[in-house]
């Protein structure tokens, strides 16, 4: 057979060859490899964009110390596709010019705490947890105070970061 | 022993994989089976390129009307390396049509379709209508103009065939043109094809081993060396360069993407891809009741002749020289191709760039700016900013919301006083199409801005420019080839000064005269 003639003839020669091929088409692979893998791993690992959005309750409309609910509409991309999502925060007005922003989800599981005016505490409907009006946990098995968003104040409106 | 040489041994013991290595990579190779035969390597190569990116890209690619277009789109400007994967997808598929030809007339030129090789032939024929079926199946994927376009072209073809009518329907899936349709060519394209597609290779290969290499013409003095690595070299070295030129097209080239697909946009003119170019231009030297023959027959003739040609030339010469009705053959129809994509070529009309903002988007660009439509398209509004908004509705709906919101979406707001003309809302929704697009509004001159919101806001209710407006007076886009600056101000000025017959009502008093002046400016130079 040729091929065990050749093998006798010039091994040296057979393996120089052997690793030029190898190493071309290794970069070959490489090359498609990082393409392909650039692709998919990319939009696993995009960061998403913080950015301010204005809120419909202007700041004259609100009262001391007093969660009051406000919706905001944030657009955010999901793959191809633009989602509109309606976000509820909780804005309290603790000063002249100053206001808090609470996302109202409790930290417990998950539910949507509101205002009590009366009790003066914000209570989760599921498992009772309260917070007073700054978030801070009161009473009940919230394990940490409501997440504050970072707000800001332009004359009369309100932005949050999100 | 190491332990990964254990488990290989293991694996060979109960596998034999090293036996069957060495049977796939050390088949002794004769001498003088010299460059000319890379060419099927060559291919094997690009296949597999396509076949990795086709799998990533169908990671991200959405087969419906609605959402395929705005996928390319994410593919193209949010992927890291989105643009190269679909350039080496997109280019890759012309290189392999070329490749496959070039293999193909290397097979001709050497005569190696012959006894014993005529299966071969036959399984490599086939491989070549299943690669263009890929390519007219995945020119339908990306849902733009061109593609809806041409595959209205290629269903009317098949719809003036025998059985028209089924085969039509059969391609189209559906009523007409729409989501049924992409998603039968996306099925056919990612499943049907690749199944026959790998099928065949593996035929195709298996023959070619059964049969050995055709050879030198002439039997070359020297041993047989194993296919790994001499011939592998050969073939690497080659596949290494033609991999490097489709790297460098998908790098330095963006594979094209033309505006969504707009059914409604009679101005379209489709043009095929290169490669079918010619059977294009085949088309228009038959028309009428001939157009079969052209669609049809002398396709299936030249298919039928390729099938057959290793029973029709028997003799045992391979030399071109030596077979000269085949290579005259060849040569024909090679030239026929060639002169028929040139004049096809010739005759393929400027697209409109996409980048490139005709009068009406320019005047939308200002008309959303109006109080009317921020009022709720704002942040934190009752409705999406718009330049957040992709178009997914159709014209009609567009347009109408323009004119009037509260018709569309009751309740949803006070109805806007005024309203918008009809050109205005027309500008609206060009505006909208290209921001689907991705092109962000360009700088323009203030001259062009004030005339293309009066071109907006008045002439697009009755006349077409670049395509876009409406369709009850002249076209516009050329106006100024027949008619003169002077001409035309006494026209727009008083049209029933000109002729006493005119429809077109008067701009004399609606225009400020820098407005007329800049607008005859503009029109008298559009030639």
């Amino acid at each position: 057979m040729g091929s065990t003639q050749s093998q006798t003839e010039a091994p040296a020669r057979r393996q120089f060859f052997a690793r030029i091929v190898k190493s071309i088409q290794s970069v070959i692979a490489g090359v498609v490899g990082v393409v392909a893998g650039g692709s998919i791993l990319s939009p696993g690992f995009a960061r998403r964009e913080e950015s301010w959005f204005p809120v419909g309750l202007e700041l004259g409309t609100l009262i001391d110390n007093a969660p009051t609910p406000a919706t905001l509409r944030v657009a955010r991309e999901d793959g191809y596709n633009q989602i509109v999502d309606r976000r509820v925060v909780l804005l309290v007005k603790t000063g002249e010019n100053e206001v808090t922003a609470l996302n109202p989800t409790c930290t417990h599981l998950g539910c949507r705490v509101s205002w009590d005016s009366e009790a003066k505490e914000l209570r989760c409907p599921c498992h009772g947890g309260t917070y007073d009006h700054l978030g801070i946990v009161k009473s009940g098995p919230p394990p940490a105070p409501l997440p504050r968003l970072a707000t800001k104040i332009d004359g009369n409106k309100i932005f949050i970061q999100i | 022993m190491s332990l990964p040489n254990t488990l290989l041994d293991w694996l060979d013991s109960r596998t034999g994989w090293r036996t069957g290595r060495k049977n796939l990579l050390e088949e002794p190779i004769q001498a003088g089976v010299g460059w000319w035969f890379v060419t099927g390597s060559i291919l094997l190569m690009l296949l597999t390129v396509q076949f990795v990116t086709g799998v990533v890209l169908a990671m991200f690619y959405v087969p419906a009307p609605d959402h395929a277009y705005d996928s390319i789109r994410f593919i193209m400007e949010r992927l890291a390396f989105g643009h190269v994967l679909r350039g080496l997808h997109f280019f890759g598929a012309s290189f392999i049509v070329v490749a496959a030809v070039v293999h193909m007339l290397r097979v001709v030129a050497l005569g190696s379709y012959k006894n014993p090789r005529e299966v071969t032939w036959i399984t490599g024929v086939v491989l070549l209508l299943v690669i263009l079926g890929f390519a007219l199946t995945g020119y339908l994927l990306p849902w733009d103009q061109k593609a809806y376009w041409a595959t209205t072209v290629t269903i009317n073809i098949a719809r003036s065939g025998p059985l028209g009518e089924q085969v039509a329907g059969l391609l189209q899936g559906g009523t007409s043109l729409g989501s049924l349709t992409l998603l039968r060519w996306y099925a056919a394209h990612v499943f049907l094809l690749p199944s026959a597609l790998i099928g065949f290779v593996i035929a195709h290969l298996f023959l070619m081993r059964r049969h050995g290499i055709s050879g030198a013409l002439k039997p070359v003095e020297g041993a047989a060396k194993p296919f790994y690595p001499y011939h592998a070299l050969k073939d690497t070295i080659a596949g290494a360069l033609v991999f490097s030129l489709l790297l460098t097209f998908a790098v330095v080239f963006r594979a094209p993407l033309d505006p969504i697909a707009d059914p409604s946009d009679a101005a379209y003119v489709p043009r095929p891809e290169w490669y079918f170019l010619s059977l294009f231009q085949l088309l228009k030297y038959f028309p009428g009741p001939l157009e079969p023959l052209a669609t049809m027959v002398i396709p299936a003739l030249v298919v039928g002749l390729l099938v057959l040609l290793p029973f029709l030339d028997r003799r045992p010469d391979r030399h071109f020289l030596k077979r000269p009705l085949v290579t005259a053959g060849f040569g024909v129809i090679g030239l026929a191709i060639i002169v028929l994509t040139y004049l096809g070529y010739k005759d393929t009309p400027q697209h409109a760039d996409p980048s490139v903002w005709g009068p009406l988007p320019l005047a939308g660009h200002t008309f959303v700016q109006d109080q009317r439509c921020l009022t709720c398209h704002t942040a934190g509004g009752t409705a999406s900013e718009l330049e957040d908004i992709r178009i997914s509705r159709d014209p009609e709906w567009i347009i109408s919301h323009a004119r009037d919101p509260e018709v569309i979406a009751p309740g949803s707001r006070e109805a806007p006083r005024g309203g918008m003309s009809e050109g205005q809302a027309r500008s609206v929704f060009s505006y909208m199409r290209k921001l689907r697009a991705g092109v962000s509004p360009p700088q323009v001159s203030e001259q062009t801005r004030v005339v293309s919101l009066i071109i907006g806001r008045y002439c697009s209710n009755c006349h077409m420019i670049d395509g876009e407006g409406g369709a009850a007076a002249p076209d516009l886009s050329r106006v100024g080839a027949s008619r003169d600056a002077k001409w035309l101000r006494n026209w727009i000025t008083n049209p029933e000064e000109v002729d006493p017959f005119a429809n077109m009502p008067a701009f004399g008093d609606t225009l400020t005269p820098d407005e007329m002046t800049a607008l005859v400016e503009y029109l008298s130079a559009r030639k």
